[in-house]
Parts: structure tokens; C-alpha cells; sequence
């Protein structure tokens, strides 16, 4: 990469050719405050916030979207560049609601953080505040538009990664806010509940429709038998920023759970097995009837974005519940009556680091003789809240062992929530080439497996954008047996609901994720 | 099409805004015509050169005329810009963004010969500009003078001075974004150097001429909220800024019983505006937020104590802000007819037939029917 020399704040400095001004400042130490800008996002030049002086330019620029140049001087922290950001900063405020005491995001609100960091202690522009409704209507997603500050980072998540384009820029001037097509309630439109707005935005703007209020409710009922249903990917969410191992984290969680009240901990590996072995035998009986490409069912979003983008699709769609579901339906039914409980005694808790399993959950189809198969789900950022809430320190408890009934610990533990799992486990006998075949990080990742001889075209595929290109593509599709898809950039290990700002550890979570693997490797127990 | 020719561009577009149906309708006409005479199409003149025109209608925002996001709502998306670099010309697949005005230059530069075309105008801005002159001034419409011409030439020979007969007052120079002259830059050439040097631009053409009648702090107010509408919205400074900027001049000119403590308030609000707009200056991302706060940062220059007037007096010197104004009856003047209290649509007007009548003004809304209606001159605005 060529090289170039550029000057900043009196430094001589080489920056390659390319390179916005913010990133080659951060090479060399210098950190320049933004708001919109993502790294994983294109830059959009939206907040102004990252604005530095460029000698010779006339005006301001955004060091987010402003390539380097050979012989640029700039100056990052100028009289003028920290006024201008200040000012910025003020307007946002003049037009936020004052209620950061109760705020869900008080605690890592970016916003807060800029004006904590820009030392505004007095409120120099008072006026009108935008007032616009909250749109409560999904049971996955909360939006509040009074505290959008329309950086615009959602909706290049919503739009340029997974391509679904739920929301947008709406109106304009001072009245311009984010909104659906028509300003259709959440629910009717055509948001799949993947959550990863609800990762990238940086105020309380989007946020998970919070379902603590009836779990603590059941907790607290004496007649209620609560159940909570761990995912692996949420158990690997806590291992982050936490030096113990992730089987040391999972007695941790375990312990805590119980803390918390829960009567039962258990977790997916069962349910994710009797998805495996009943996908194998669902796509041996397609073979032999021709019925043409299956897709995978296992991720509320691309059901329903195949549901309502490529109704043709409907009926490639596996008949499979998903695992929560399944897990949920064997609790209400088998764990029952091995237990002797009564079904309507009994409260299941998924525990995911997901939003779209809040609206799986509550499916219509979902459960049956008015029992529901999960009647909760938490993400990992609520479940972290309710640690909270009841002062138990995860960390400090000593591990307690998985007390689960349907004991089926082996590598493939969590495999159906890492994207390229499936296809990865359909066929091989053992964790050990695991590692090579794990993720379609790059694009799609195509496999030819075989399952009682019969050779299978496999391809698996994260995050909708990629989805949407696949699912348009007829030709492709009809060449293939399976089609994994996961709504979420590398699975639900880059899920919707993970702890903020979860997403930017992926490579660690596979790492997590692979080293579990590695320890359950003994224990192996194949589906097929 | 020398322009296409140069580019190596097959495909060109027109782009009017919808509401300009005669510009549309000719120019529908004109491509016809010009497809029929072989003059566009395939193999133009049989010199193997291709060049097609469509006409591409826009939806009507203001900064849809901002390149690139013109290019977006040609695409079909929202009318928004995006940042630059890169510039249009310097994408993957390079478009050329050009006012009609600057193409329909190249004609004359090639018929003329650089040299010739150089004579007309001034030094640095050779050739022509069309000004399109609105206003207080007595002959309205448009005008292609050479660059350079003084103001003064341009108001008063060409356009043949006030129309009201009132002292000139100033005027606006390029647009709802464009800075304020005043009398005594009336000899300034119209060129781009010499605006610059003023911290103006020429903008759109446009010469908006403003006689005594007229208040400045108005005529910011409404060039303050057209473009508060216009905003795309996407960049901070723009979308909250320069709606705080009419806050600010919405609060100049309306009257507040502000007690002491609010004193320090008023005095700041001056730099407090200032301030604001060279920030929405300095940070915003298109040509809109740039320049939105021109007309009241230059005005803060020529015309700072009618602001003052407006802020410490509480008084609009041109009698046109309504929330300062007094309206009252002389008593003298007034013979009781009536005829003000019957139109009056606050009822804020008493008296007896044939006495006095009296304005309440904690009632008036300063419509002005009163005034309109008044055979006797005895309504009295202060």
C-alpha cells in the first residue's frame, strides 16, 4: 500500500493511501470523538462530530469520511474543531428528552458520554423538543424516536448489511426522524426483529421490548415452576471481558440463574441435536421426493423474511421447529410428566442473545391447548440488568453443574448458532475439522456432505444481505439440497441481543465457542 | 452534447423541477425535435458518436440540487447528499454535474476563441452571468450582463431603480442562502472575487432588492425557515442549528416581559446567533447548511444595530415585526365611526359612536385591518 506523509496537530506522520483521516490518526494515537461512525458501517459524514481542521479547505471536514491526502496538514483538537464539535454536541441535547436518570442506556449512552466528555455543564439552546409517539407494537423491538439523535447507523445496518429496509430517513428539516414505509407500527412492517439496529444505536432510541416484568413475576409466584432454557451463544456472550474459562462461566451462570430463583437450568444441546437429526432425515425424504431445496428454520428472522420477501419460498422452508421451541415443547410435555408437574405450573425462559426469539416466541402457531411452548424470552442485556436488579455477582459464585435432564453434552454444543454450524455437523463424525469449516465469514460457504450415501449440496450463509442475494438467485438455490441461513453476522454469536456493544467480538467468540468445542470433544454423540 | 462529446458520455439528463411545467414542456419539444433532426441519437451527423437526452423530472426539494444528492434521487432514492470526496466525477462510474447556465457557455468560449470570450466581463470571472433581479425594484425578471458590472448599474440603469420610490436599503445576492449588500457596496462589481473578498457568494443569480420598508431581522426570519423546511435532515448542525436560528430571531422579535434576571439573556442573544451560525457554517455537509446562515451572519455585519433596535428597544425600525409593534387610535384624528371596531377580528377595539375609540393591547394581533379600514389616518403603529 503506498504510503503517504501528512502532518497531524504539528506531527509528521505516514498514513497509507486510502485511509480516512480518523483512521490514521487512531495509528498514531490520536483519538478523534465520533458518533455515527462504525467501523463496521460504510462512513456516512452524518453527526459532525469527528470534524477537524484541514489547512486549506475552507471548512470543517468529517475525519470519518474524509480520505488522507499527500501533504495534508490537519489539526484535530484546534480552538475551532473543539468548539464546532461542543456546539454539535449542545444541539443534540436541545433536542433530547432530560430523562437519562431513568434512561435504559444510562449507563453506556454515547451520547451522554460526548457530553460528559466535552465538559457541557449548562444548557445554552432551550427551545422546542421533538414529541413523536414510541412505537411499542412488537413484542422484539422498542422504538423511541424522541431520543433518536438520526445518526443514521441503524438503518445502514437495516439496510446496507441485511439489505431489509425496515426503516429510513422520514420528512425533513427539523421534523426529520427514522420511521417504517408509511409509519406502519414495527410489527406490520417489514422488520424481521434481527436486533441489529438495536446494536448499533448509540442512545436508548432502540432497544429489546424487556420482558423482566413477567419473568420476576413468575419467579415470584409460589405455584410457578420456573424454567430457564440457556443458549450456548448467551453463555459465550458472558465470557467476554471475563478471564475465566467458558466452562468455569457456565457453572458460574448456572449458580446464578439459581440465585436469581429459577427452579430448573437448562440448556439447547438436546433440542439443537433433535434439529440436526430431524433436518437429516426431513432433507433424505426431500431427496427422495424431489421436493426441491431446504431451507433452514432454525432463525425466526429468515423465516419470516422468507415469509413475507419470497412467499414462493414457503414451502422449502423446513417443518422444523426451532430448537428454543422444541426445548420448550419437550418441557411442557416430556419434563412433565417425568416429573409429574402440571404443565400450566411451569414458566420457560429462554435465555438468548437474540431479539427475533421474543417474536418467535410468541408466534400464534407457538404453543398449543393455550400453553405457550417458551413463555419468555431474555436477551443476554436483560438478564445482565436482572443480575443487577438482584445484586448477584456472576462472577464470584462458584460454578454449579448443568442440571440438565436431557444430559447430551458433546462438540456441537451450540453448533446450530454459529453460522456454517450445520452444514459443518450434518455430515462429520467428529469435532475435529470443526475449526476449518466453521463460518462463511467471507461469503457463502458451499460443502458437499454425504448422510447414508446420498450426496448433499450444502451452503450456508450469515446475515440477510447475503440471504436476500441468495434467495433472489433461483438458479443457484435449485442446484442445492440445504441452505443454512443465519440472520446475524456469524450466527446468533453476532446476535441482535447480545451485551452492548457485543458485536465487534466476534473472532473472540468463535474462539470461545471453538475452545468449548474442544473440551466437550470426548463426549462425542453423533445425530445421524 | 460538446460537453458529452469530451466525457465520452453516451447518455445525458436533463433534470427540472416538476413544478416548472413550461421549462418541461419545452424542453420535451426541443429533444423531439432535435432526436428527428439526427442531432441526438445513434451516430450523430455519421461521426460514430452517440448521445441521448432524457428529461428527468425532479420531486421539488431545495437540496435536490446538491450533486450528489441529485444523482440519489435520480436513482430513486431519498433526496439526500452524501459525503464528497468522492466527488461525482471521481466514482467508479464518473458523472458529470453541470448547471445549464455553465454548459450553455461552452458554445460561446468555442465560437468566440478563448481570447475574445476573456474581453467580456472582468479579470478573474470572464464572460457573462444571468442575474434574476425580485424585489422592491421597478423592472423584475432577468438579465445577462457581463461579469463585473457594479450593483449600483445592475439595480438602477437596468432595472430602473426602486419601484416603492423608498431609499434603497440593501440587497440579497444569491438566494434564500445568499448574503446582504448594503448601500455602501452598491459600486461593488458583481464578480466572484469581489464577493468572495465580502464573504459572499453569487449563488443562484439572484439579486433581491430591499428598500427602508423592509426589516432585515424579517427577512431572515423567512429565509430562516425556509430553509429549517428544506434541511434533509441528515447532518446535526444543519437539522438542529438553523432551527435554533429561528428560535433565536423568533424570540428578537417578539416582545417577552423578561424580568432583570433575563437581561444577561437578551444582551448574549446576539452572540449567542453569531456564534450558532458559523458553527452550521463551519461543520454542516452540503452547500444548504453552508450556506443557510449566510444572510445572517453578513446581515450581523452591515445591519447589527437593527438587530439591537429589535433586542434592547424592542422596536422593529421598518414597522414590520408584528410582535414588537403598538398599535393605537390618536384621539384627535379618530371621529368614532366604528368602522374599526366592527372589523376587528379580536374584538380588541372600544369606544362609543361619535367618541374616541381605543385599542386594548393586550388583544391586538397586529393584523393591520384596523389600519386598512381607517379613512382618518388615526391608526397609529409605534
Amino acid at each position: 500500500m503506498d504510503t503517504i506523509k501528512i502532518s497531524i496537530n504539528d506531527l509528521a506522520v505516514a498514513a497509507k493511501k486510502g485511509q480516512t483521516i480518523l483512521e490514521s490518526a487512531k495509528e498514531n494515537g490520536i483519538s478523534i470523538p465520533t458518533l455515527c461512525h462504525l467501523s463496521r458501517l460504510a462512513p456516512s459524514g452524518n453527526c459532525r462530530i469527528c470534524v477537524v481542521e484541514v489547512v486549506g479547505k475552507k471548512r470543517l471536514v468529517p475525519a470519518c469520511a474524509y480520505p488522507v491526502e499527500e501533504g495534508m496538514v490537519i489539526y484535530t483538537h484546534s480552538e475551532r474543531v473543539r468548539r464546532a464539535r461542543k456546539t454539535v454536541v449542545e444541539l443534540l441535547l436541545a433536542n433530547h428528552p432530560d430523562d437519562c436518570l431513568i434512561c435504559i442506556r444510562n449507563s453506556d449512552c454515547e451520547l451522554l458520554k460526548l457530553a460528559s466528555e466535552f465538559g457541557i455543564r449548562e444548557r445554552r439552546y432551550l427551545g422546542k423538543k421533538r414529541s413523536r409517539s414510541l412505537d411499542l407494537s412488537s413484542v422484539a423491538i422498542e422504538r423511541d424516536p424522541n431520543k433518536c439523535v438520526l445518526c443514521g447507523r441503524c438503518l445502514r445496518a437495516c439496510i446496507d448489511r441485511q439489505q431489509i429496509g425496515a426503516i429510513n430517513f422520514a420528512k425533513r428539516g427539523f421534523e426529520t426522524t427514522i420511521d417504517t414505509a408509511f409509519s406502519l407500527e414495527l410489527k406490520d412492517s417489514e422488520c424481521v426483529f434481527c436486533g441489529q439496529c438495536v446494536l448499533t444505536c448509540p442512545t436508548g432510541a432502540l432497544r429489546e421490548r424487556s420482558a423482566l416484568k413477567h419473568v420476576w413475576a413468575a419467579i415470584h409466584d409460589p405455584g410457578k415452576k420456573v424454567i430457564a432454557l440457556v443458549s450456548p451463544a448467551a453463555k459465550i456472550d458472558f465470557v467476554m471481558g471475563n478471564k475465566s474459562s467458558l466452562i468455569h462461566v457456565e457453572g458460574q451462570i448456572t449458580a446464578a440463574l439459581k440465585r436469581l430463583g429459577f427452579d430448573y437450568v437448562l440448556d439447547l444441546s438436546l433440542a439443537n441435536d433433535i434439529y440436526r437429526k430431524e433436518l437429516a432425515n426431513e432433507l433424505l425424504k426431500n431427496k427422495k421426493e424431489g421436493s426441491g431445496t431446504l431451507i433452514s428454520s432454525f432463525c425466526p428472522s429468515v423465516v419470516k423474511l422468507v415469509e413475507q420477501s419470497y412467499p414462493e419460498l414457503v414451502a422449502n422452508l423446513s417443518r422444523i421447529k426451532s430448537p428454543q421451541q422444541i426445548a420448550g415443547d419437550l418441557i411442557k410435555t416430556e419434563f412433565t410428566r417425568t416429573n409429574g408437574f402440571n404443565p400450566k405450573d411451569l414458566f420457560v425462559v429462554a435465555i438468548r442473545p437474540c431479539t427475533a426469539a421474543k417474536y418467535e416466541a410468541a408466534r400464534l402457531e407457538m404453543g398449543s391447548d393455550g400453553l405457550r411452548d417458551v413463555d419468555a424470552v431474555l436477551t443476554t442485556r436483560e438478564l445482565l440488568r436482572m443480575l443487577q436488579t438482584a445484586g448477584v455477582e456472576y462472577e464470584r459464585l462458584a460454578a454449579e453443574d448443568i442440571a440438565n435432564p436431557f444430559i447430551n453434552a458433546n462438540p456441537f454444543l451450540g453448533v446450530l448458532e454459529v453460522a456454517g454450524g450445520l452444514v459443518s455437523t450434518l455430515g462429520v463424525s467428529t469435532g475435529e475439522d470443526l475449526e476449518k469449516e466453521l463460518l462463511c465469514a467471507k461469503e457463502f460457504r458451499e460443502k458437499t456432505i454425504k448422510i447414508n450415501d446420498e450426496v448433499i449440496h450444502c451452503l450456508a450463509c450469515d446475515n440477510l444481505g447475503k440471504a436476500n442475494k441468495l434467495l433472489s438467485d433461483k438458479a443457484k438455490l435449485e442446484k442445492l439440497d440445504l441452505v443454512e441461513i443465519h440472520a446475524c453476522p456469524s450466527g446468533c454469536l453476532g446476535g441482535g441481543g447480545l451485551s452492548l456493544p457485543g458485536i465487534d467480538g466476534i473472532p473472540s467468540r468463535i474462539k470461545a465457542f471453538l475452545s468449548l468445542c474442544a473440551h466437550n470433544k470426548q463426549k462425542v454423540d453423533l445425530p445421524n | 452534447m460538446i460537453a458529452a462529446f469530451c466525457g465520452g458520455a453516451e447518455q445525458g439528463i436533463i433534470y427540472v423541477r416538476g413544478n416548472y411545467d413550461l421549462a418541461i414542456s419545452h424542453l420535451t419539444q426541443i429533444i423531439k425535435t432535435l432526436n428527428q433532426a439526427g442531432l441526438l441519437g445513434k451516430n450523430i451527423l455519421g461521426s460514430g458518436f452517440n448521445f441521448n437526452v432524457n428529461l428527468e423530472i425532479s420531486p421539488g426539494a431545495f437540496v435536490a440540487g446538491e450533486e450528489t444528492a441529485l444523482i440519489a434521487t435520480l436513482a430513486g432514492e431519498r433526496g439526500m447528499p452524501k459525503p464528497r470526496p468522492p466527488y461525482p466525477t471521481e466514482m467508479r462510474k464518473p458523472i458529470l454535474v453541470n448547471n445549464c447556465e455553465t454548459l450553455a457557455n461552452i458554445p460561446a468560449i468555442l465560437n468566440l476563441g478563448v481570447e475574445k470570450y476573456r474581453e467580456i466581463g472582468s479579470e478573474k470571472s470572464p464572460g457573462t452571468k444571468i442575474f434574476s433581479l425580485a424585489g422592491k425594484v421597478r423592472q423584475v425578471g432577468y438579465i445577462e450582463v457581463p461579469f463585473g458590472m457594479s450593483l449600483r448599474e445592475i439595480i438602477f440603469d437596468l432595472g430602473g431603480g426602486l419601484r416603492s420610490n423608498r431609499p434603497f436599503k440593501a440587497a440579497q445576492v444569491g438566494g434564500p442562502s445568499g448574503g446582504f449588500l448594503a448601500a455602501s457596496f452598491l459600486d461593488t462589481p458583481m464578480d466572484y472575487d469581489s464577493l468572495e473578498a465580502l464573504g459572499l457568494s453569487l449563488g443562484s443569480g439572484s439579486i433581491v432588492v430591499i428598500d427602508d420598508e423592509s426589516c432585515i431581522v424579517a427577512l431572515n426570519r423567512f429565509n430562516l425557515e425556509f430553509m429549517s423546511k428544506e434541511s434533509c435532515g441528515r447532518c446535526i448542525p444543519c437539522r438542529e442549528g438553523i432551527y435554533r436560528l429561528l428560535e433565536i430571531i423568533d424570540s428578537i422579535v417578539t416582545r417577552d416581559n423578561l424580568g432583570t434576571e433575563n437581561g444577561l439573556k437578551r444582551y448574549q442573544t446576539l452572540s449567542q446567533l453569531e456564534k450558532l451560525a458559523q458553527v452550521i457554517a463551519d461543520t454542516s455537509a452540503c452547500g444548504l447548511g453552508q450556506g443557510a446562515p449566510n444572510p445572517v451572519l453578513s446581515s450581523l455585519k452591515f445591519f447589527r444595530e437593527e438587530y439591537e433596535a429589535h433586542i434592547f428597544s424592542q422596536k422593529c425600525p421598518a414597522k414590520q415585526c408584528k410582535g414588537l409593534l403598538t398599535y393605537r387610535i390618536d384621539a384627535d384624528l379618530c371621529k368614532g365611526c366604528s368602522v374599526c371596531l366592527e372589523r376587528c377580528p379580536e374584538g380588541a377595539i372600544v369606544g362609543e359612536r361619535k367618541h374616541s375609540h381605543f385599542i386594548l393591547a393586550d388583544r391586538c394581533t397586529r393584523c393591520g385591518i384596523c389600519l386598512e379600514f381607517c379613512s382618518f389616518s388615526a391608526i397609529i403603529i409605534s
